[in-house]
């Protein structure tokens, strides 16, 4: 229900973009000035620009993400789930970085590894760090959720969490045929040299990765439906500051990695001869190191957003 | 940079000044503004841009909506928009005059 009763279908696709309360209260108005302005025509690339901006700002607004229209504690919450949302990011990051620094090292004596060995620890260290702080911060919302269960609440939260298992299920069974395939195949072979094996083992982490975004979105859908009391909220905002510091901490420590690497075994880095000196500039870590700073720069919105809302919260 | 007056609305050409111009005269519904602003103001408020600026508007009891005319809902004014407007429209002139002085003319000159 778009609320833009009578309109065309072509225009309720248009408000597509806008959350469900506010098509509720404008939809219909909005859809008939849409087609008072086309008078017969059809939409172009300009107004389908503007209504899915217009739209995305009214759900960014809805969530709490923008303007100070919503109660602080949703503000609060909407700044700790786009960190949450930084911390898959970096995560994605994280899958990439253990692949290209897969058996580093063995790549020279150790003596000549100290630094890199020492930053890769951190990145591992750091890592659990994240791990456990979004971990705890589901422990610390699980009784709120149960409670949200049992007053009828798995009906709009169905579609998500079920499309997220859906795929987490699809890239598990995945696993099972692209391992058995890997038995048959040398370390060459197994690290780029089998183009088709390399293209099944891309689809599956693309599907991976999907699951990954999918189960972060159930979970953000989740969290914003449950009734979480000032001091959960309160936990969750420091478990979200140390997310965002643990993300920034990653982008400098996988820098670290990267200098010390290109410094004792460049060649390691762009899969060169050993003895060789390439430019030590990996697509894979510049994927890495981007995707850990969209991920940071996110993350330290989310405080900004937390921290403007903290006072406003109610006491208890 | 501060760019919004004591009201809490901005310069001339934003969506929320030009709208509360136009129900100034009036109530009315989204096409009828758009027509108005944009043959006093010359500025053509897409669809998305308009109702953004409304739904604001609405949200700050600067406007209320009418009954609903077959799918079009008109809006009007209300008291505490018509102060702000008359704020904003007092923030301008101060800067027009301003701007008039310092270009040797007697304020008030271009109104």
């Amino acid at each position: 229900m778009t609320g833009a009763r009578g309109a065309g279908r072509g225009t309720d696709r248009l408000l597509r973009w806008y959350p469900a309360t506010w098509r509720r209260s404008y939809g219909d108005e909005l859809a008939a000035l849409i087609e008072d302005e086309l008078d017969g025509r059809r939409p172009g690339p300009g107004l389908r620009v503007s209504l899915a901006r217009a739209g995305l700002v009214e759900r960014s607004r809805a969530g709490g993400l923008v303007g100070d229209s919503r109660p602080a504690p949703e503000r609060v919450r909407a700044g700790a789930l786009v960190v949450l949302a930084a911390w898959a990011v970096a995560m994605v990051a994280g899958a990439v970085f253990a692949k290209t620094s897969e058996h580093f090292s063995f790549s020279a004596p150790p003596a000549t590894l100290v630094t890199a060995r020492g930053a890769f620890t951190a990145v591992v260290v750091l890592g659990v760090v994240g791990v456990a702080c979004v971990v705890a911060g589901a422990l610390v919302a699980l009784p709120a959720a149960v409670a949200h269960l049992r007053s009828g609440g798995w009906a709009s939260v169905r579609g998500p969490v079920l499309r997220a298992v859906v795929v987490t299920v699809a890239a598990a069974a995945g696993l099972v045929p692209l391992a058995a395939w890997a038995r048959h195949l040398d370390v060459a072979q197994r690290n780029g040299a089998d183009g088709a094996y390399l293209a099944a083992v891309a689809a599956w982490a693309a599907l991976t990765v999907v699951a990954l975004a999918l189960w972060t979105a159930a979970g953000v859908s989740w969290a914003r439906r449950l009734d979480l009391g000032a001091r959960v909220l309160r936990i969750e905002v420091g478990l979200a500051v140390v997310v965002a510091l643990v993300t920034a901490c990653l982008v400098v420590a996988v820098a670290v990695w990267w200098a010390a690497m290109a410094r004792a075994v460049p060649w390691y880095l762009v899969g060169a001869a050993p003895g060789t000196h390439p430019l030590p500039v990996p697509g894979t870590l510049i994927t890495v190191e981007s995707l850990l700073l969209a991920a940071s720069l996110a993350a330290g919105w989310g405080v900004v957003l937390v921290t403007r809302s903290w006072r406003s919260l109610p006491s208890g | 940079m501060e760019n919004s007056t004591p009201s809490g609305l901005r310069r001339p050409n934003d969506p929320p000044v030009l709208i509360l111009t136009s129900l100034a005269a009036g109530p009315r519904h989204g096409h009828a503004l758009a027509k108005d602003i944009e043959s006093f103001a010359g500025v053509r408020l897409g669809p998305g841009a308009l109702y953004g600026a409304i739904t604001r508007l609405e949200e700050r009891g600067l406007i209320e909506p009418l009954g609903t005319e077959d799918r079009r809902r008109p809006y009007r004014i209300t008291v505490a928009g018509r102060a702000a407007l008359a704020d904003a429209v007092a923030d301008m002139r101060r800067i027009a005059d301003v701007g008039a002085t310092r270009l040797g003319l007697r304020p008030g000159a271009l109104a």
